[in-house]
């Protein structure tokens, strides 16, 4: 019995993990007596794994015993190896027993999708109402949203999950009908855009009704692939930029493609800085939900590509040099934020500090505030710091030689032909 | 100098900081009297627990400065840093006398190091949050052991009695020999001096295992980085983790 348990742990969570939301945020839910746990609103990591990411939630799958064959998933039919499957009364009890042991903050159930996305999905949340519902369990659940699954199920699954994600895959439809033919982004919009209507309708029942129960506390989120196809980073974050705003999604996960699966001629067999590119695209990211940027500020139809030297934040100041440099001791918090290096805790303590009189270069040194990046474009108290001349070109240079990320990058390009050879022998 | 000593307890500190108003002798330094190593040139004071000073000075700090100031206070003491009272003494005494707001005045050195030292114990707190592991005994009770570099045990009662209402349980710092016990009502903090009975509960192995089994498999190979998780969990913490740490 425990052999068993521990194969199928084993290749449920081998066949999970290429899924990258990891957050358990989002949620803030009171303890209660006869109830097992609480969720607490920016999350809780509980490990990190030999990768360096963080383990918040048991990430596993119900199955791996999958109908379709996407071109990059380790699960599709035509893969060869053993076919699985938790009873639903297992899983339950892993997470339960996990859970109290503080092992975990909640559980991630994802699945491949067997027989039907509708059984499927029913199986899934067969599982969560267990818990919820038999073992009194108040901690978190993100549940995986199967694209093709009922109105009816979506609903039932947002009463006991705090998140529910629909991948989106690939960044676009072109890219889906080659890499994933059974998939379409309709079927994934239509849900998505369901479960937002729902998710607010909620918020404003939650207000008026003290009997409303919460809907997907937690929100959506959203994940795609890059790498594996030839989208360009303007598209992915113009479709990233619509996703936070007509989709209200909490996180868009980037998942780079790194060659798991051989011998398909439709995937890459190298790519070029997969993890560095995955890394600016985050960072491109964030610029969009905190930093006040447009997909447009940062990219265009002609500068199509993030900087891999460089982040997309200085990147982007260095192509508007003429708004820099800025005096630290007057400019507004949203300035503040614009300047490479400073974020929002760095701003946020300068705004604090300088209220109770002028701030030196040496205050910001010592208070945190990194200058690495900074010094080339603030003043403080009317003087320049940067030691070479205000000039892109030069700043360029100077913050690439010292960036040890930037030194990584193999310059010997290899041209698009080389990595996609069937690609664009049948498409170009 | 002038060199309070109190009895590092926070009603000793608070005593402290309640004498320093009545006495003529201001104090140029706070030390606990355990840490304190004489000098010839220094002229001591020892200022004994009384539950009634601190209780004002308590009272005190709520009324003026706010619930938030008492908890940061609370915070910064539990680093148990060696300068850690003189800090708080002066950053206490400041916002006395001009508003709870100086606290953001980080151009002033002893207000940064009263922030260091107090983010340092912060987030060392969320850490132990995800950090702490309980094992289930025979009889029950979930019991974890910690040794955590500051005092963390008086930070982590809310949060698992909240999580754990309905179960047992001990978290034991080792390092320091106490207990943070909740008994299904309320949490309170004990020496532990004797040895405990810590027989294992009939499937508490195969839980272990099997976590162990998914912390190894929920990592991706080819982006392997020991450095990073490294960077995440220092070395100091593995030790009462339950899953393996990645080798080189």
């Amino acid at each position: 019995m425990n052999d068993i348990i521990t194969e199928k742990l084993m290749l449920l969570t081998e066949g999970a993990k290429y899924d990258v939301s990891c957050s358990s945020s989002g949620s803030q839910r009171k303890g209660q007596k006869g109830l097992v746990g609480d969720t607490k609103l920016p999350g809780i990591c509980h490990s990190w794994a030999a990768d360096g990411r963080c383990v918040s939630l048991l990430k596993v799958l119900l199955s791996n015993a999958c109908i379709y064959n996407c071109a990059y998933c380790v699960n599709r039919a035509s893969a060869d190896f053993k076919r699985v499957s938790f009873e639903p009364k297992e899983l339950v009890a892993i997470t339960m027993n996990f859970y109290k042991r503080n092992y975990i903050e909640g559980l991630f159930i994802s699945s491949a999708v067997f027989k039907s996305p509708q059984h499927t999905m029913e199986q899934m949340i067969e599982v969560i109402k267990r818990l919820r519902i038999d073992e009194g369990y108040n901690g978190y659940i993100h549940l995986k949203g199967i694209p093709g699954a009922d109105q009816r199920q979506l609903d039932e699954a947002g009463k006991y999950a705090d998140r529910i994600s629909i991948n989106l895959e690939l960044p676009t439809e072109k890219s889906l009908r080659l890499l994933a033919p059974e998939k379409k982004q309709e079927t994934m919009f239509l849900p998505m855009n369901y479960l937002k209507q729902k998710h607010q309708e909620n918020k404003k029942d939650l207000k008026k009704y003290s009997f409303a129960k919460p809907f997907m506390p937690a929100g959506q989120t959203t994940q795609m692939m890059i790498g594996a196809s030839r989208d360009s980073d303007y598209s992915i974050l113009r479709l990233s930029e619509a996703m936070y705003g007509n989709m209200a999604m909490k996180r868009v996960y980037y998942s780079a493609y790194v060659p798991v699966v051989e011998n398909n001629s439709l995937l890459p067999s190298t790519v070029q800085s997969p993890l560095l590119r995955e890394h600016r695209l985050y960072q491109a990211d964030w610029l969009l939900r905190f930093y006040g940027f447009k997909a447009g500020d940062i990219l265009s139809d002609q500068h199509n590509q993030l900087d891999l030297e460089m982040d997309p934040k200085c990147h982007w100041a260095l192509r508007h040099m003429d708004l820099f440099p800025i005096e630290i001791n007057k400019a507004s918090f949203e300035w503040l934020i614009r300047i490479p290096g400073i974020g929002h805790t760095s701003a946020q303590k300068i705004c604090q500090a300088r209220r109770f009189g002028p701030l030196t270069y040496e205050n910001l040194k010592k208070m945190g505030v990194v200058l690495k990046r900074a010094q080339y474009f603030i003043l403080v108290g009317g003087k320049y710091y940067g030691q070479i001349d205000c000039q892109p070109d030069l700043i360029r240079n100077q913050i690439i030689r010292v960036d040890p990320k930037a030194k990584n990058i193999n310059l010997n390009q290899i041209t698009l032909d080389q990595i996609y050879p069937k690609l664009f022998g049948g498409l170009s | 100098m002038i060199v309070y000593l109190f009895d590092g307890s926070f009603e000793g500190f608070l005593s402290a900081f309640y004498d320093s108003y009545y006495k003529d002798h201001k104090p140029d330094v706070i030390y606990d009297e355990r840490d304190y190593q004489p000098r010839l040139t220094d002229q001591i004071f020892r200022i004994l627990s009384d539950s009634e000073k601190s209780k004002r000075v308590h009272k005190g700090i709520f009324d003026k400065l706010g619930h938030e100031f008492y908890s940061q206070i609370i915070q910064t003491f539990l680093s148990e840093d060696l300068e850690g009272p003189t800090c708080i003494f002066y950053v206490l005494r400041k916002a006395f006398k001009e508003g709870s707001e100086i606290i953001f005045d980080l151009r002033d050195p002893q207000i940064l190091k009263f922030k260091k030292l107090r983010t340092a114990v912060v987030r060392e707190n969320h850490l132990m949050l995800g950090l702490v592991r309980f094992v289930v005994l025979k009889s029950d009770i979930y019991y974890a052991e910690i040794e955590p570099t500051y005092n963390q045990l008086p930070l982590l009662g809310d949060h698992f009695s909240q999580r754990m209402m309905n179960q047992r349980w001990v978290i034991h710092d080792l390092k320091r020999q106490m207990g943070l016990f909740y008994d299904k009502s309320a949490w309170y903090i004990q020496p532990i001096e004797r040895t405990l009975n810590l027989e294992l509960s009939e499937d508490e192995k195969m839980y272990q295992s099997l976590w162990k089994t998914f912390h190894k498999h929920v990592a991706i190979e080819s982006r392997k980085s020991v450095k990073r998780q490294q960077a995440f969990i220092p070395n100091k913490y593995w030790k009462h983790l339950i899953e393996e740490k990645a080798k080189k």
